[in-house]
């Protein structure tokens, strides 16, 4: 049998297929809301400034989001946000070895979930003070970190910072549990590690900054004072009994707590110079070098860039930096104030104009697990509570909960040749550019292994018009954005088969697989 | 816990390379040529860099040597961290006068080093980032010292980088295959390739590209002309531009990645398989992948190459020494394998590999049986060009607070410069001595500008 018809064969089984395990969805009111772009009661609000906004705010626009939120409006959409209830993982499965439960909870949760931002947000802190499935990769472990991380999306950075530092999860993946005054018998000195990346990676970084951004010409610590802060944090262990020396046994439920024993309770110097006395317990030491860490002026500037970079653009202006960065300063750390201030300053929203001059350096570019949940939700698709999409992310090098160190799979701090801040940018390599759109075809073409459940029927409908339909793939996924030149390119590749579902899954693919979708702008 | 997330990591790792191993199947479709004799002047260097800090305390241990012996690094490192004297493999100096040892499970390093496969195998040691010679007091006054100094990413950063005055932000892997690659054509193949995703050590100055999960190429061009519309369409959009920065950006990586993949898959189509066999791990498969391409360099038509392979997590902070432990039985396996392929390849002396690791770690325990970030570490360079098995370098007196030690846990003050090193490796690959120091511009700081090893 020739190649071909063999391929015939096949194409037709797997159509088939296709068709039978699709449900009666109701088809969304695509060419309606096309003819409509803006909505009567918000007439500032235009489809694109809604759909934007939904990039940066949530998992991705859908239909129902964008309409939403151009009714109620951006101030009442926070709100709404701020008070939505977080989507927690569940406690089950605590002695598995592996997260593969709560991988598929977080699909279902960034697809469905009502606290989009918060999840957002959750995401983004989870990429700043991380751990890792590759040391920490129980449920029992995972859970309570997660959870954690969506209960504190919208409190304090100080809380926040607390939280990790006491987190038995956190202590496992950076050594803080259990780390002990020096030992003169074993020859030991306390444990750096913790001490060393949460004030490198977590706060305050090895640069003394600036209110925007800018680095001033001057290291934030020495090592000395990495020693001496070691120091400050011995005597932590496992949250349960109260115990008086020793360590307690493994458990996650809970901060950890201190054994004054195991505490180091000679004088130390920590960041910016202060003195902390002999003889102060481990909660005193460790107040102090939370409040150190909390009031440095290093904290705001260096939080909120990498929160812009995470919901809005890689490389934000000094100005925009400034604006949050003092919104951070003067709120306190407030995250609510924090992330309003980068969604809704000018800077975020000069794309919503598509007359406005375009921002060239702007915009972000979606990580693998942005991308995947991204194109999901612009397609109005629910997922399966067992689902695996896992691995569409891991195969183009994030996998969720294992980033590879407590460097998270990229750097902040990574830029392109031209000097571009471009952070996820680290994950686009010659094997992932084509990967990606490897998973774009998988998406319109198995709809992701059948994990991803919707409905093509919209586009259907349309697809005896080529023109007609890329105009409606550009609508759901660039929202009028496609530029002009490239319409006719794929106007006329779609056009070479009369097939419509070819057609549809062709218009989509080369839509999202194309760098206008890719990169968030 | 680990074990598990390894296995799915490899799962992982291993999928392109079933792409990659498709070029040996196809062969057996009667398309098999025989290998290409190698052209007299290719050359490739391959770095493995061991991410997260190695702990060269316990890749090399002295036994009797001018300066000390095992007491002096049981002694600091004590039943938690020391490794017993009755386990390690022992090995001499070239000249026979001092005895070292090398950690228990480098067995198939020693076979390199003076076994059945002896001279292969070069210890550089102490070796770690400066940007000039420098006293321990002077250090400890606040003399001139690479910043950041026990930061992952700053001193990840410099062992690619190689940064010095008056130098470009590119790899020094980059610079040096911009010097010596002799075909300018854009149309060239990269002579920089990493298995590992983006490295900084190829970045900058070169075409380079990655290959590693994620398959190679676009997937579901069956022939149909719907499909080869699609992947026209495709390529015509990639190449529309675009006034925006960073689609401009991705546009162009995901250009330059189709017209690479597609090369590679046609050089590859016609590669017999490699008989050597390498371990199933995520290093042996990377360094598996380096030799399948070596292997094509004729119909790629490339006169040298330059690859970036990392693995690890050696950021032992606890739980030290059986981490090491499993981390170095796979770099060990992994490159020896690798050496076999090139000796099967015919090109042994035309592939030199190397080692690099942010820093070392402190000779001292930390609570938590481990280690914390210190400075001057050991490494190893493997390859036929070896001149002779030895270990080069001043070994560090281990001692805390000795006048090695600079903070007084064990962190060791260099006595090679990462330039001198690296300098070494780019003047074998070519680079010739008067644009050593456009490569390394701390070069100019330390004599001699080039090592004994090559």
């Amino acid at each position: 049998m020739p190649r071909r018809m063999l391929w015939f064969i096949l194409w037709f089984a797997l159509l088939a297929a296709a068709f039978a395990q699709q449900p009666a969805l109701t088809v969304s009111t695509l060419a309606s809301i096309a003819a409509a772009p803006v909505k009567p009661g918000h007439p500032q609000m235009s489809y694109l400034a809604a759909a934007r906004f939904l990039e940066q705010a949530s998992w991705g626009p859908n239909a129902e989001s964008i309409n939403h939120l151009q009714d109620v409006g951006f101030d009442a959409w926070l709100a709404e946000q701020f008070a939505a209830p977080p989507s927690l993982y569940k406690d089950s499965d605590y002695n598995s070895e592996n997260l593969t439960v709560q991988q598929s909870e977080f699909f279902v949760h960034a697809t469905a979930g009502l606290d989009q931002l918060r999840q957002r947000m959750a995401f983004a802190l989870g990429q700043i003070a991380v751990v890792s499935g590759m040391k920490t990769g129980q449920p029992r472990q995972m859970v309570p970190y997660q959870n954690m991380l969506l209960e504190d999306a919208f409190g304090t950075y100080a809380k926040l910072l607390r939280d990790v530092t006491l987190s038995p999860t956190m202590g496992v993946y950076l050594d803080m549990v259990n780390n002990d005054k020096g030992d003169p018998a074993l020859g030991t000195s306390p444990n750096e590690n913790y001490v060393r990346e949460m004030l490198q990676l977590f706060s305050i970084g090895t640069v003394g900054l600036h209110a925007d951004g800018t680095a001033a010409d001057r290291a934030t610590y020495d090592q000395a004072t990495i020693i001496d802060m070691a120091r400050a944090l011995t005597g932590w262990t496992f949250p349960g009994k109260a115990i008086s020396q020793g360590h307690n046994p493994e458990n996650f439920s809970g901060p950890m707590i201190a054994v004054e024993a195991n505490h180091d309770r000679g004088k130390k110097v920590i960041l910016g110079g202060k003195l902390l006395p002999a003889d102060q317990s481990a909660e005193q030491d460790l107040e102090d070098v939370l409040k150190a860490i909390s009031t440095h002026p290093n904290v705001a500037p260096f939080v909120s860039l990498r929160l812009i970079q995470h919901l809005v653009t890689s490389n934000p202006s000094p100005a925009y930096l400034g604006r949050v960065s003092k919104v951070f300063t003067t709120s306190g750390g407030d995250l609510k104030a924090v992330v309003t201030q980068i969604l809704k300053d000018p800077e975020a929203r000069r794309g919503d104009d598509p007359g406005a001059a375009p921002d060239t350096t702007g915009g972000h570019w979606r990580e693998p697990v942005l991308f995947v949940v991204g194109l999901m939700r612009n397609m109005g698709a629910t997922v399966s509570p067992n689902n695996t999409l896992e691995r569409f992310t891991a195969v183009i090098g994030q996998r969720l909960f294992y980033p590879t160190s407590v460097f998270n799979d990229y750097s902040p701090l990574y830029h392109t040749s031209d000097g571009l801040l471009a952070p996820e940018f680290e994950l686009l390599s010659s094997a992932t550019a084509l990967g990606r759109a490897n998973v774009v075809r998988n998406f319109v073409e198995r709809k992701f292994a059948g994990d991803a459940v919707f409905d093509f029927a919209p586009f259907l409908a349309l697809a005896e018009s080529p023109p007609a339909l890329v105009d409606a793939v550009d609508h759901t996924f660039l929202y009028g954005r496609l530029p002009p030149e490239l319409k006719p390119t794929i106007v006329t590749a779609i056009s070479a088969t009369r097939d419509l579902n070819k057609r549809v899954r062709n218009a989509i693919y080369l839509v999202a697989s194309s760098s206008w979708y890719q990169v968030e702008h | 816990v680990n074990d598990i997330s390894r296995r799915t990591l490899l799962g992982l790792g291993l999928k392109s390379l079933a792409v990659l191993g498709a070029g040996g199947c196809l062969g057996r479709f009667g398309r098999l040529y025989a290998a290409a004799p190698a052209t007299q002047d290719y050359k490739a260097l391959v770095c493995i860099f061991m991410m997260g800090g190695n702990d060269g305390n316990n890749l090399i241990v002295p036994i009797k040597t001018d300066s000390q012996t095992y007491s002096d690094y049981f002694g600091v490192r004590g039943a938690t961290l020391g490794l017993p004297q009755d386990k390690l493999l022992p090995i001499s100096t070239a000249n026979g006068k001092e005895t070292y040892a090398l950690h228990p499970n480098l067995g198939p390093l020693k076979e390199l080093y003076d076994g059945d496969l002896r001279g292969k195998l070069a210890f550089l040691v102490n070796v770690g980032t400066l940007l000039k010679p420098i006293t321990k007091a002077e250090y400890q006054q606040g003399g001139t010292a690479p910043a950041n100094l026990f930061s992952h990413s700053d001193q990840q950063q410099q062992w690619q980088l190689a940064t010095g005055p008056g130098s470009s932000n590119a790899g020094w892997g980059g610079r040096a295959a911009k010097i010596v690659s002799t075909d300018k054509s854009a149309h060239a193949f990269p002579p920089g390739i990493s298995t590992a995703g983006n490295s900084l050590f190829l970045a900058g100055e070169i075409p380079h590209v990655s290959f590693g999960k994620g398959g190679l190429g676009l997937e579901g061009s069956n022939g149909w002309p719907d499909t080869v519309a699609r992947e026209g369409a495709f390529q015509e959009i990639i190449t529309f531009k675009t006034g925006m920065s960073l689609i401009q950006k991705a546009n162009q990586v995901t250009a330059q990645s189709l017209e690479a993949a597609k090369e590679l898959q046609g050089a590859l189509s016609s590669a017999s398989a490699l008989k050597t066999s390498f371990p199933d791990t995520n290093l042996a498969q990377q360094l598996k992948q380096v030799a399948q391409i070596v292997s094509v360099r004729e119909n790629l038509g490339v006169g040298c190459q330059i690859f970036f392979v990392s693995f690890g997590d050696f950021d032992t902070h606890s739980s030290a020494v059986p981490r090491q432990q499993a981390l170095l039985t796979d770099l060990a396996a992994s490159m020896s394998a690798f050496y076999r392929a090139t000796v099967e390849l015919g090109i042994e002396k035309q592939v030199l590999t190397f080692t690099e690791s942010e820093f070392g770690r402190t000779l001292q325990p930390s609570s938590g049986a481990g280690s914390d970030h210190a400075w001057g570490s050991h490494h190893i360079v493997m390859g036929g060009a070896v001149k002779t098995a030895d270990i080069y370098g001043t070994f560090p007196l281990l001692a805390l607070k000795g006048p090695d030690d600079v903070t007084g846990r064990g962190v060791w003050l260099p006595t090679t410069s990462l330039d001198q090193y690296c300098a070494t490796l780019a003047s074998w690959f070519g680079v010739p001595d008067d644009s050593l120091t456009a490569v390394f511009p701390n070069l100019t700081n330390f004599h001699p500008r080039k090592l004994a090893f090559l």
